[in-house]
């Protein structure tokens, strides 16, 4: 009889352990974006604001190639700074979200609040070269989570469309091929 | 030995009790997070497209198409078209809906975009290069020369403002919205120095290049990243989920296992 409540004992405790570290790790947030891959090279910025704007405004959102027009006049293959994708964004939810720009990283709990909130968050990747950017890509964040208080973000790359996860502080501080977050779309 | 044998299988039942149970509880938790996610989404879109019409109706009034509410007879009326028209410059689908012009300057000319309202699927904005010529005749039509008064506003600060709307009977109305609400307490009747306008415009929408004003651009995709370093980017020095969750479950089963051998030998003893 001893033998069984210890066996069952042991059970219950690889259980309760097992739920407690699946349920305490993961705390989601999460946009249910579409991946969208930039028509052009110099498109990431309005790629992104597609799919921004495909959530706020799923009936009437403009694409990429339309974003540029009315940012450049015409369908040129540029890249643009952080104001002209945001403006971007917002035409393409038919201004019916206004997005916003900053010069600097949301933090972790910013972003998720952002998601949680229902919007997702483009992220200004940029690569320099001294003090002087010499390169910049964007990004589409859609979804975090917290794996023993490790940070993920998960994110769409416009350049072919791919998803993929990347640690916040790796995103932050190191960057895939140097390119580091350093300014958003919110 | 049958005692050691006895163990080895209890342990081993209990191993693969403790693993069914672990993923069990982890597919439950993720079925009720995705579940969950899929109730909020579900409740948006139908808040959404029940607004939508609304929206769209709202949209034909053209009231509230910009970050600040503007009423229709602030906007560009056919006359003023049908006059920009003179300059022979045919940009427009529909005339009647007409409600923004905006201005971009590139190497010296001036594009001109024209768009209608409520966008709708399929739209193609009717856009129209326009020569530097043209422009002055459109800035000629509209100078002092001829009547016109016209009050300098500084735009220096703005950044993301681009639409010039020009509106009202007796002369060039003008007013700069869409990003910054000063503009939007502009009423018919107010003007400002279209050229001074145009000459901010200028510093506002060229060409960026990464180094130029030391504002980063976002394009140059070749730069960045090859397709699998996003997701490979993980191999960075902190762990990936996956070995996260495997390295817990293995924890736990260890965990399991000691504490049942040492109540085991316990009770030989």
């Amino acid at each position: 009889m001893k033998k069984i409540a210890g066996k069952i004992c042991s059970v219950i405790l690889a259980v309760v352990m097992s739920c407690t570290m699946m349920g305490l790790s993961t705390k989601a947030a999460y946009v249910d974006v579409t991946a969208v891959k930039q028509q052009k090279t110099n498109w990431c910025w309005a790629a992104c604001a597609q799919m921004s704007a495909m959530i706020a405004c799923p009936a009437y959102y403009h694409n990429q190639s339309q974003i540029v027009t009315y940012i450049f006049g015409s369908t040129y293959n540029y890249a643009a700074n952080i104001y002209q994708a945001a403006m971007g964004a917002s035409y393409g939810s038919c201004y019916y979200r206004t997005f916003s720009s900053t010069s600097s990283p949301l933090s972790f709990s910013q972003i998720n609040a952002k998601l949680t909130a229902g919007y997702p968050v483009q992220a200004g990747m940029v690569h320099y070269s001294g003090s002087t950017p010499d390169g910049g890509h964007m990004l589409e964040i859609y979804q975090t989570y917290s794996i023993f208080s490790i940070n993920y973000v998960l994110l769409v790359d416009p350049y072919d469309g791919s998803r993929g996860t990347l640690s916040y502080n790796y995103l932050l501080n190191t960057g895939p091929s140097g390119y580091k977050y350093e300014e958003t779309v919110y | 030995m049958k005692k050691r044998i006895s163990h080895l299988i209890l342990m081993a039942v209990l191993l693969v009790v403790c693993t069914g149970l672990t993923f069990s509880v982890g597919a439950v938790y993720a079925e009720r997070s995705n579940d969950a996610k899929k109730a909020v989404l579900d409740s948006a879109m139908m808040q959404a497209q029940s607004f939508y019409p609304e929206l769209s109706s709202m949209l034909d009034n053209a009231a509230v198409y910009s970050t600040c509410s503007i009423s229709k007879d602030q906007l560009l009326s056919v006359k003023d078209l049908n006059s920009i028209r003179d300059v022979d410059v045919k940009w427009f689908v529909d005339v009647d809906k007409i409600i923004e012009i905006t201005l971009l300057e590139k190497d010296g000319e001036f594009n001109v975009v024209g768009s209608t309202l409520p966008p709708e699927p399929g739209d193609d904005y009717a856009i129209t290069r326009m020569e530097p010529s043209d422009t002055a005749a459109l800035l000629k039509k509209y100078s002092k020369e001829n009547g016109y008064e016209t009050k300098a506003v500084s735009i220096s600060e703005l950044h993301d403002t681009r639409l010039l709307l020009i509106s009202g009977d007796s002369g060039l109305k003008a007013a700069l919205l869409r990003g910054r609400e000063d503009f939007c307490n502009m009423k018919l009747g107010d003007v400002m120095d279209l050229e001074d306008a145009i000459e901010n415009l200028k510093g506002l929408y060229q060409v960026n290049t990464p180094s130029e004003n030391g504002l980063p651009v976002y394009g140059g995709v070749p730069q960045f990243p090859d397709s699998p370093e996003i997701s490979s980017a993980t191999k960075s020095d902190e762990p990936s989920i996956l070995s996260i969750v495997m390295i817990s479950c293995f924890g736990v089963f260890t965990i399991t296992a000691t504490v049942i051998i040492v109540l085991k030998k316990k009770r030989i003893k």
